[in-house]
């Protein structure tokens, strides 16, 4: 995929509407997912997706001949993430008072639990999106990026813009709290 | 190409702007690199020449004169270029290792001043240490032009980073103050040296990492940051 996202970048930069279009359906999936994973609402992914892909055509002057733009693109996708999650901790007090109810949560398949009716075990699906979502923010994108999009350590540690020892403690901190989340939840249950 | 369902149509405002879409030339790091290099060294001899050279010049060895040049144009340089060539493969450049390079470099600025050697005609703020922050406010201003023009060739290219690569763009655009303050200083006491010329560096790697992720970022990033605070409040 790697080669063909190159293609599609370099000749979207060039010029070509197109070569877009066809760049956001191959890119769009996974960073859809990796939003999804993060923010736990599809529609808010969506809309995130969006202003990253925006955020990329604005930035297309940056991207250099030869490149991979996946793990550029990422790197937008997780700004646009953080800045979403910095305005709603400003915002958490307004969001409070009014009446509109939660979204449907999404799963770690980046599907409402309505919208999917597959996959190994329901119960520990659900359990797992909720330890998911449990997690703080540094350790939920360590263990998003390299347990469930298989990044590796020093590519998600490039894209959260950390050191590659630091993407390792909050992704082993992350899973071990995720475990444990997940042990205590299913017992509980 | 199938259109993939799960995915969310594209906004209006971007449809629109793929409707008038103009070939945009990509990056050219080495390029940008060579350009950068060669008008910081312009612009440092013209400042060097406007705020004059300084009177012991001629008094104080050759070596340690040029070597020190050379050393301030490497913290220049080394970051900067760090900072604009690519990694293999990848849009960004080696931030990581800029950033240990434009410390290891502030630490060094710091602490070789106290072997500067002394003419008859040079200085000492010995006495009275802290008059001397003349240099300071100098060197940074100097800096702040290197700072806004390396910022506007990364815009874009570091999303995620920001904060550090603005800080070690503002270390090394430091090192153009210092190496200002080089020539024109005759102060020579390790302390002034300590302070004003390698702590300038510091203050000015601080200013930058504060304000630089401003520039660093492209005008529409911010505004809809800024659009989504008023929102929240």
């Amino acid at each position: 995929m790697p080669a063909d996202v190159k293609e599609l970048m370099q000749r979207y930069v060039g010029g070509d509407a197109s070569a877009f279009r066809d760049l956001y359906r191959v890119a769009g999936p996974p960073l859809l997912g990796y939003l999804t994973r993060l923010c736990g609402q599809k529609s808010l992914a969506d809309d995130l997706l969006q202003q990253t892909f925006m955020k990329v055509h604005r930035a297309r002057g940056a991207f250099v001949l030869g490149a991979d733009p996946m793990p550029w693109m990422y790197s937008i996708a997780h700004r646009t993430f953080l800045d979403e999650a910095r305005r709603r901790k400003r915002a958490k007090v307004n969001l409070s008072t009014t009446s509109e109810l939660p979204e449907v949560a999404a799963q770690i398949t980046g599907q409402t639990i309505e919208q999917s009716s597959q996959g190994p075990d329901p119960e520990l699906r659900d359990a797992a999106l909720l330890a998911l979502q449990q997690l703080p923010e540094a350790q939920r994108t360590a263990v998003v990026l390299t347990k469930l999009s298989g990044k590796s350590i020093s590519e998600a540690a490039d894209i959260a813009g950390i050191s590659v020892g630091a993407m390792k403690v909050r992704a082993h901190r992350g899973y071990e709290m995720l475990r444990k989340l997940l042990k205590g939840g299913l017992h509980g249950a | 190409m199938e259109p993939d369902a799960s995915l969310p149509p594209l906004s209006d405002e971007l449809t629109a702007e793929l409707a008038d879409l103009r070939p945009r030339g990509p990056r050219r790091p080495a390029r940008q690199l060579a350009w950068f290099v060669a008008s910081m060294v312009m612009y440092t001899i013209v400042v060097i020449f406007t705020v004059k050279l300084r009177v012991d010049w001629v008094e104080l060895p050759i070596w340690w004169q040029l070597g020190m040049a050379a050393l301030w144009l490497v913290g220049l340089a080394v970051p900067v270029g760090l900072l604009m060539l690519p990694a293999a493969g990848r849009v960004g450049g080696h931030w990581r290792s800029a950033s240990a390079i434009s410390i290891a470099m502030t630490v060094l600025f710091c602490a070789i001043g106290w072997f500067h050697p002394s003419g008859p005609s040079s200085f000492s703020y010995a006495d009275t240490p802290l008059h001397g922050h003349g240099c300071m406010q100098m060197g940074l201003g100097i800096a702040m032009v290197p700072s806004i023009v390396v910022a506007f060739l990364l815009r874009g290219v570091y999303p995620t980073t920001s904060r550090v690569v603005a800080a070690s763009i503002g270390a090394a655009a430091g090192s153009i103050g210092g190496l200002v303050l080089h020539f024109h200083c005759r102060v020579t006491d390790g302390l002034h040296l300590l302070l004003f010329h390698g702590g300038m560096v510091a203050v000015a790697s601080f200013i930058v990492a504060v304000v630089g992720p401003l520039l660093l970022d492209l005008p529409w990033n911010y505004r809809q940051r800024s659009r989504g605070s008023k929102a929240a409040s």
